[in-house]
């Protein structure tokens, strides 16, 4: 039974969480929308598909394909929009994911259409999947610290502050969304070398939202806040998986409680470095005294 | 000629149910500043309350309609409290608003889908006894299609007379410019936002009867309809109600020459790419500079 979960966490989980760290990049370190991001999974799950499919390509092709091409649709898609407001990004981001879809379902005879495409060679393991997640969180957290990243969350804090400092916020909010869309695209070959199956039907702006739930639900300033709860939420999913609609009301209702209550997310600011695992185990070290001082009467006070 | 004027007038009778969405969605966003994605969820719950309404009223038009459209009124009245009233006082974060309206939005559908999921339920006919279509000018209009742009023409002049000559109109206008100065100025903002918000469900409620009635009823018909506001909202001008109108007039009309042009499967894309060159065109939409982050 515990082999089962693990084995689906790693299987299902942590690559929804690869496509989710795209998301998370451009929600959480530049303040855009990406309605359609789920929509950059299929594109690189596709890419990768039709490559290892009809041409028998092997992974380390495939897998930088599928970025290099969802990194291209992403440049494509980015550039008219990333100057105007937030919902614009919304928008497009969102009509691409619909057009696609649309796409996908009409060139039946390359993509499978509705059907789906399957027989796709199975690459990943178990391994492959845990060390590309360390891998690409790794370098997330490394651009979250440096120059760059700060100046994405100075972008996200204050658009107009930020340029008058001389960030050049067209530009990074580009690179920004390339990368993220690289990003899910990623998530969308490592899926489909898992699953070996593709179809249209689960890229639509329904995942994509679910993803920003995520992030949201974590805390969207926070990485391992992020990472955290699009594990748990992945797996609540799969415990309530009698009934997909009891499901998403389940998980909505959670969300809607945590924004309500706790606006920053789950894990606010917070992220679960070093830092604050010993500050935790402090606490949890303090807590006999504490409570003896409380017995007897010797409180803080 | 004759079948271009026929596609123009059904693209018409589209963009009017477009209309009366948008323009809710953008009544919305005019003084909130933000995009309220569980439009589509109140439409579709009031388009199914609606429908359960007409097995009292037998097939009454107009008392389904108005039921529906108090439904659809209650029911975002319901939203605004439960999924943005303490987010608005405590915080007031716009991409926190964004992200409750989107899970409200989910959770509105899929409530929907418990309900009713898997099998299709359908408005009785509402126009049996009269003529299936009218010939007007040689063009033969379907007798709903006709209804439907009357009852939104009297929505949409309805609620422009609510705006324009009401106290509560001016409330609203007041509210869209500055909510600071509006509530120094001794006004209840949080009552002006509540019945923004009915009125913005009663016309999603209307709207959801209608799309009912051209189509069979499905929880799904949520999400569709909030992209399709969105985009329409968007190409607009955000927040601008004229805008609203003109662009779901002009989404209804496209939509329906691409259908008979490309097919309804290949749609989406013609509509993504029109999208797409319009805001290179006019990035600020059809009314031109209406919100901007200001300075």
């Amino acid at each position: 039974m515990a082999s089962y979960y693990l084995t689906y966490m790693i299987n299902n989980a942590f690559i929804i969480v690869i496509g989710m760290l795209g998301v998370y990049v451009i929600t959480g370190l530049t303040g855009m929308f990406s309605m359609g991001q789920a929509a950059f999974m299929a594109v690189g799950g596709y890419t990768a598909a039709m490559l290892a499919k009809y041409l028998g390509a092997p992974i380390f092709i495939t897998l930088p394909a599928s970025m290099i091409v969802g990194a291209i649709l992403g440049f494509l898609i980015g550039i008219p929009v990333i100057r105007l407001r937030r919902d614009y990004v919304a928008v497009v981001t969102l009509g691409f994911s619909q057009a696609l879809v649309a796409l996908l379902n009409n060139s039946a005879s390359i993509t499978g259409g509705a059907l789906g495409l399957n027989g796709i060679p199975r690459y990943t393991n178990k391994t492959m999947i845990v060390i590309i997640l360390v891998l690409v969180t790794a370098g997330i957290w490394q651009l979250k610290k440096s120059r760059f990243g700060r100046e994405c969350v100075a972008i996200k804090v204050d658009e107009l502050a930020a340029s008058s400092m001389g960030i050049d916020v067209a530009r990074t909010k580009l690179i920004v969304f390339i990368l993220a869309c690289a990003i899910s695209a990623l998530a969308g070959c490592l899926y489909v070398h898992t699953t070996s199956y593709l179809d249209s039907a689960s890229f639509g702006w329904d995942q994509s939202s679910m993803w920003i739930i995520m992030v949201y639900f974590g805390g969207v300033s926070s990485l391992t806040g992020s990472i955290f709860s699009g594990v748990v939420l992945t797996m609540i999913q799969e415990i309530f998986r009698f009934s997909a609609e009891w499901r998403t009301v389940i998980y909505c209702v959670i969300v809607l409680v945590i924004i309500n209550f706790r606006p920053q997310g789950l894990f606010g600011e917070t992220e679960l470095d070093g830092k604050t695992i010993r500050k935790l185990g402090r606490q949890v070290i303090s807590l006999p005294r504490k409570c003896k001082n409380l017995i007897s009467g010797k409180g803080e006070k | 000629m004759g079948y271009y004027l026929q596609l123009l007038v059904n693209g018409i009778s589209m963009g009017a149910v477009y209309a009366i969405i948008a323009v809710g969605w953008a009544l919305i966003f005019s003084i909130l500043k933000f995009s309220n994605f569980a439009h589509g969820g109140t439409m579709v719950v009031a388009a199914y309350g609606g429908m359960l309404c007409t097995r009292i009223f037998g097939g009454n038009l107009w008392l389904t309609l108005i039921s529906a459209a108090l439904i659809g009124g209650v029911l975002n009245i319901a939203v605004e409290l439960v999924s943005f009233r303490r987010i608005r006082v405590k915080t007031n974060q716009l991409l926190l608003l964004f992200v409750s309206a989107i899970t409200m939005g989910l959770l509105l559908q899929n409530l929907v889908a418990i309900r009713f999921g898997g099998i299709f339920y359908s408005y009785p006919d509402f126009f049996a006894n009269t003529n299936r279509y009218i010939t007007i000018l040689g063009l033969s209009v379907d007798t709903a299609d006709l209804y439907m742009l009357l009852v939104a023409s009297i929505c949409i002049l309805a609620l422009i007379l609510i705006l324009k000559k009401t106290r509560l109109g001016v409330a609203v206008r007041a509210l869209s410019m500055d909510s600071r100065a509006t509530s120094l100025m001794g006004m209840n903002v949080n009552l002006i936002v509540l019945s923004t918000f009915f009125l913005a469900g009663a016309l999603a409620g209307v709207a959801g009867v209608f799309v009912g009635t051209r189509t069979v009823l499905s929880p799904t018909l949520g999400s569709t309809y909030t992209v399709k506001a969105f985009m329409v909202a968007v190409i607009g001008g955000l927040g601008s109600l004229n805008g609203a109108l003109y662009a779901a007039l002009m989404l209804g009309i496209l939509e329906t020459f691409l259908t008979s042009w490309i097919g309804s499967a290949l749609q989406p894309v013609g509509s993504f790419v029109f999208m797409m060159i319009f805001l290179l065109l006019f990035p600020n939409g059809l009314a031109g500079n209406f919100t901007s982050d200001k300075a």
